[in-house]
């Protein structure tokens, strides 16, 4: 069989593929029945102070149990049948508003809503709110502006922190922003700025979000039913989209800060035509770190004697958009986000400067095509380049490396009746890996100059999804979603021996030509039963494939890793995974939700013991693939309306590789499992613009390899290990407080906040990590460490507007 | 319009991360298995060669002014064989000597320096070497090119290795290169060695600065004094090749003006080299959140110990550095 041939096709799941189209055929005549003759009504809904649009506000017919919400661009539509009615629009962190129109044929309502701001009235939560029927298995919407509720770290509100305290989600190490999903790796989660993939969202080695928060409209994280317009992940989608710019008004802001500032500009360029957006922060914290460090050195702080001043840590990122109201139906939106980061810290990265850098561009066209019908098409480029340098007195030289993603899609959203709505698309994306390169940085350098081939893939992926009701007690969401994927040449294939420890043979392909085609079928099915007015069940059975291969050997994840697409060894992963939630609303805001799922993970990797992957063009041969699953559940309690708020979780999760060649061949947990997490926030507004919050947190600790026993070899102590993540780290406990309280001049010439918070209250030195080294006193003696971020940490911040 | 003044963090957010965050861990390891470490080197030419034996402990070592000879128990009552691809074979035996130490009864065993003089310092006058693991062989000779074969029979368990030796290569000539310290200005040399390869070209070399094999085993070490070199990433041979002491926890040791210097160098197969780099990225790759999972190093002795047993042909370079 030629190397062409290498990816068979998978033919149980071609036959089931002609099952699912059967299933696909039958409920698009199911749905077609459905369509009466009914009158639409569509529009957008926007913001009414900065006229942005707005996505998932709740559209209600009054006088009936019809309802829709805003797509993700701001667009919706509704069946409504002749005469007078009543339009509610609702959206959490905005005052509902009601319209009364008489309609008698297909009409066109914008909304305009207003935001709440400091008052927060009680609301008594109506029985069987919209919300809940549309909104599908494991979706978790989030508000910009929530991000700002819970305690921050040094003040800096941050989009995947916040994240972490969602059920269902967990983090592989406390501090950092890797998500782990439904027990998944962080790399299984995809997420996307203004629908453009990032891939390394974080700044200063994982302990900032990627985004300025001030940017953030909306985040929409996908991880039970994954509607088929979502793929590429085996965890979750994690979409981030930006503000829009206001046709209205200009509104600017500066924020100086002691380690970062930030600017805001939003501004109509041609009024109710033409918006503009930019905003952007800059971190220079490795210079306030070092003037700090020389005054307490200079001070005399003992633990501050032996304190360098040559720590370099500074980032900054920004994001702009343009927006072009063309008609009155279409709009364009033309949006760049760009973040670079520059790291020297030696007691962290062994004395490598890295340096690391995301860029995205992202055209958009939105379309109302007609008062059913909506379409979003996308181009857009992600480039993340990364390099180390390391100025070694021997080994001088620069590591880079690339990855550069061209891809387009176009998304329709069809609403089919008053229950019924479809949306289907296509995309594609190519992909130019560029695993690695080495440069001498200087002629004396005594290191050669050596390039890792380029690699190339494309995936496409053309996708239906079909949202409806029955009998207005069952919500069946279904979707397909087929991706076909190749490798593209030029390229140089290995074949390796049976082992996958000797290259057998190799051979070029040339530019341009195909090679390691391989498609998947991906169904999706949800069905949400609305078993009272009060509860809904909802279950959930996806395929998600991923194509794309992190090849890090690090616990956390360093700039310096790299991706690979999948090929005849790294065969694409799959999850198979069954989920089911119960969401119960009561009376004042309270509701409880339980979702348990259970995932079966095919072809995940990891990697060998001893694996070399530095420059290794046969890096096949240090990564084992196998099997895994991984399986648990959340219970939340919580209450989303009135002056106090609260949420309440604890979600256990467990997940298991199996993988021939490595942990002997046996079960082992992967660094990130952490199995059991216990959250409970609380947002307490005392009035007067006095809001307290707080947040305690308790779990397990994550997995690591410790040494079982020493050796000595030549005159130095070496260490044993044999389990992989065989020891469990402690758990983990942390206590953040925050008070917020707003404060304005007598004549409101003055509006703000001051913010003051104080994270780790209880100052426990949690375990960050731990290592093993031969000690400064004898290569005779190991030494094992823990590193803990911080104790306390108060901060303040104080927030000032002036009119 | 309006416009936002922000003033944000105060001094005492960042002070957190200027103080130490690291701290010795409380770690109890499991009991386990008891395993065997074997650590022995053959070189072209008469013997006569050492094996050392000695037991993997599941305690956390410290120093503790004890010399790590007496930190792993050593293992005796071991029967040892080696033979080569041309049925020579031979057994070991227990060993009172090992090579760069000579033993008196009033003085115990004593350090020979590299002029052939007494050193100062004498070992164990009451606990003969023997008594630390050691075996050596009767008759061996080794040759380049051909394969040689361990057999350790201990406890009623087998423990197998075999290692080629390929062809020597040639050291031509060493410089020495002037080196700065950053830090203190202080001015060291680095060596390096211009060499040829011979025979069957090799892509991983050895190179260590002292001859034998166990004399770290008797001193407070800050220095483990190996290097490998990958020809992969770099084969400059015109323009020679830097050996730092690489894994220096002293700054204090280093090579000085006039200092007598031995470098040995010695081609070695594939998986030596990966021995010692797995042994090499347990200095730098510490198990931490930004390393790689760490692992035992991938021995080529069959049977579950640890060590490795290798075999080489040397090349030698003796002089000062100038």
């Amino acid at each position: 069989m030629s190397f062409f041939n290498s990816f068979k096709i998978d033919k149980k799941c071609n036959s089931l593929g002609n099952k699912y189209i059967i299933i696909l055929f039958l409920f698009f005549i199911k749905t077609n029945y459905l369509i009466a003759q009914n009158i639409t009504i569509s529009g957008e809904i926007h913001d009414k102070a900065t006229g942005e649009l707005l996505s998932n506000v709740s559209i209600i017919q009054n006088n009936s149990e019809v309802g829709t919400i805003s797509n993700s661009y701001g667009f919706f539509s509704i069946q409504v049948s002749r005469g007078k009615q009543i339009l509610t629009a609702s959206h959490i962190g905005y005052n509902d508003l009601a319209i009364t129109i008489s309609v008698e044929s297909d009409t066109v309502i914008n909304f305009s809503i207003e935001k709440k701001y400091f008052v927060i009235d009680e609301v008594i939560i109506k029985s069987n709110t919209n919300k809940n029927r549309n909104s599908i298995a494991g979706l978790k919407l989030i508000n910009g502006k929530d991000l700002i509720n819970l305690p921050n770290f040094m003040g800096e509100p941050d989009v995947l922190k916040f994240i972490q305290n969602l059920p269902g989600i967990n983090t592989s190490h406390q501090g950092t922003t890797n998500l782990s999903v439904k027990g998944g790796s962080n790399d299984q989660n995809l997420i996307v700025i203004d629908e453009a993939p990032i891939y390394n969202p974080s700044h200063a080695l994982n302990f900032f979000s990627i985004l300025n928060s001030d940017a953030v409209r909306e985040i929409k994280v996908v991880s039970g039913y994954f509607p088929a317009k979502y793929g590429g992940r085996l965890s979750s989608i994690i979409e981030i989209m930006t503000r829009e710019g206001s046709f209205e008004k200009t509104e600017a802001s500066i924020g100086l800060g002691l380690i970062s500032s930030r600017i805001l500009l939003s501004t109509p360029l041609l009024k109710n035509k033409v918006a503009f957006i930019f905003s952007s922060r800059v971190c220079y914290a490795g210079a306030v770190l070092n003037s700090f460090g020389n005054i307490g050195k200079a001070i005399g702080f003992y633990s501050l004697k032996n304190f360098e001043s040559n720590k370099e840590l500074r980032f900054y990122d920004y994001s702009s958009k343009i927006n072009f109201k063309l008609t009155e139906k279409t709009r364009v939106y033309l949006s760049t986000f760009s973040s670079k980061d520059h790291l020297y810290f030696e007691s962290l990265i062994n004395s490598a400067m890295l340096n690391w850098r995301n860029s995205t561009s992202t055209l958009r066209i939105n379309n109302i095509i007609s008062s059913k019908m909506f379409n979003n098409t996308t181009f857009y480029l992600s480039n993340y380049h990364y390099s180390y340098l390391m100025n070694d007195e021997t080994i001088n030289f620069e590591w880079k490396s690339k990855i550069s993603e061209y891809g387009f899609k176009s998304d329709f959203d069809y609403y089919l009746t008053a229950n019924s709505h479809m949306s289907f698309g296509a995309g594609s994306y190519l992909t130019v890996f560029y695993p690695g390169e080495v440069l001498p940085i200087d002629s004396i350098s005594h290191v050669n100059r050596i390039r890792l081939d380029r690699k190339q893939s494309v995936l496409s992926f053309l996708y239906i999804n079909n949202s409806f009701l029955i009998r207005k007690i069952f919500g069946v969401d279904l979707g397909l979603r087929v991706c076909d994927f190749f490798n593209l040449g030029p390229a140089t294939n290995y074949l390796y021996d049976s082992n996958l420890s000797l290259v057998v043979d190799s051979f070029k392909v040339e530019s341009g030509s195909i090679f390691g085609k391989s498609y998947r079928i991906e169904p999706r099915i949800g069905l949400t039963v609305h078993v009272s007015s009060m509860q809904d069940l909802k279950f959930s059975y996806t395929i998600n494939n991923q194509f794309l291969h992190y090849i890090s050997n690090s616990t956390i994840g360093l700039p310096t890793d790299i991706w690979l697409p999948s090929n005849r060894y790294l065969k694409p992963q799959k999850a198979n995974q069954l989920s089911f939630e119960s969401i119960t609303n009561f009376k004042k805001g309270y509701n409880i939700s339980f979702e348990m799922y259970f995932k079966n993970l095919v072809n995940v990797s990891d990697f060998i013991d001893n694996s070399f992957i530095f420059l290794n063009k046969y890096i096949e041969t240090q990564i084992r693939s196998g099997n895994g699953n991984s399986y648990g559940f959340s219970l939340a309690l919580e209450k989303n309306y009135g002056k106090f708020k609260s949420n309440c979780s604890y979600f256990f999760s467990k997940t298991r590789y199996k993988i021939e060649n490595i942990n002997l061949g046996r079960p082992y947990s992967p660094s990130w499992d952490i199995r059991n997490n216990f959250n409970i926030s609380v947002n307490y507004n005392l009035g007067d613009k006095l809001e307290l919050s707080s947040l305690f947190k308790i779990t397990s600790g994550g997995f690591i390899t410790m040494p079982i026993g020493f050796f000595n070899f030549y005159g130095s102590t070496f260490s044993v290990f044999t389990k992989r993540n065989g020891y469990q780290l402690p758990n983990y406990i942390r206590w953040d407080f925050q008070v917020r309280k707003g404060i304005y001049s007598s004549r409101n010439m003055i509006k703000g906040e001051m913010v003051f918070s104080i994270i780790n209250v209880l100052g426990r030195k949690n375990v960050f990590s731990t290592f093993s080294k031969q000690s400064g006193i004898s290569l005779n003696e190991i030494r094992i460490f823990y590193i803990y971020l911080h104790t306390i940490v108060p901060s303040f911040t104080l927030n000032i507007s002036l009119k | 319009m309006n416009i936002q003044l922000c003033f944000k963090g105060l001094c005492i957010t960042v002070l957190p991360l200027l103080f130490g965050c690291v701290e010795e861990f409380e770690y109890k390891i499991p009991n386990g298995e008891k395993r065997v470490c074997i650590v022995g080197r053959l070189s072209v030419g008469n013997g006569p060669f050492y094996i050392r034996l000695t037991e993997v402990i599941s305690k956390i070592p410290r120093y503790d002014n004890d010399f790590s000879i007496n930190l792993f128990p050593a293992i005796k009552n071991a029967k040892i064989f080696i033979s080569d691809d041309f049925g020579n074979t031979d057994t070991l035996v227990p060993s009172i000597e090992v090579p760069g130490f000579k033993y008196k009864p009033d003085k115990g065993y004593y350090r020979i320096d590299l002029g052939g003089n007494d050193t100062f310092f004498t070992y164990d006058v009451n606990y003969p070497i023997y008594e630390k693991g050691f075996y050596k062989t009767k008759n061996l000779s080794v040759v380049d090119n051909r394969r040689y074969y361990l057999v350790v029979d201990v406890e009623g368990k087998r423990y197998e290795a075999n290692e080629f030796v390929n062809s020597l290569p040639k050291i031509d000539s060493v410089e020495f290169l002037l080196k700065t310290s950053p830090k203190d200005g202080s001015e060291s040399y680095i060596p390096k060695i211009f060499f040829t390869e011979n025979g069957n070209v090799n892509n991983f070399y050895l190179v260590q600065f002292h001859d034998d094999l166990f004399y770290d085993l008797y001193r407070q070490n800050y220095i483990w004094e190996f290097y490998i070199i990958d020809k992969r990433i770099s084969n400059k041979f015109d323009q020679g090749f830097i050996v730092d002491l690489t894994k220096n926890l002293n700054s204090n040791t280093k090579f000085f003006y006039g200092d007598s210097i031995q470098i040995i160098l010695s081609s070695i197969t594939p998986d030596a080299f990966n021995y010692f780099s797995s042994l090499l990225t347990q200095f730098d790759t510490d198990g931490g959140a930004y390393s790689s999972t760490p692992s035992s190093p991938p021995t080529n002795i069959k049977g579950g110990a640890l060590g490795y047993f290798l075999a080489t042909a040397r090349a030698e370079f003796h002089g000062k550095v100038e």
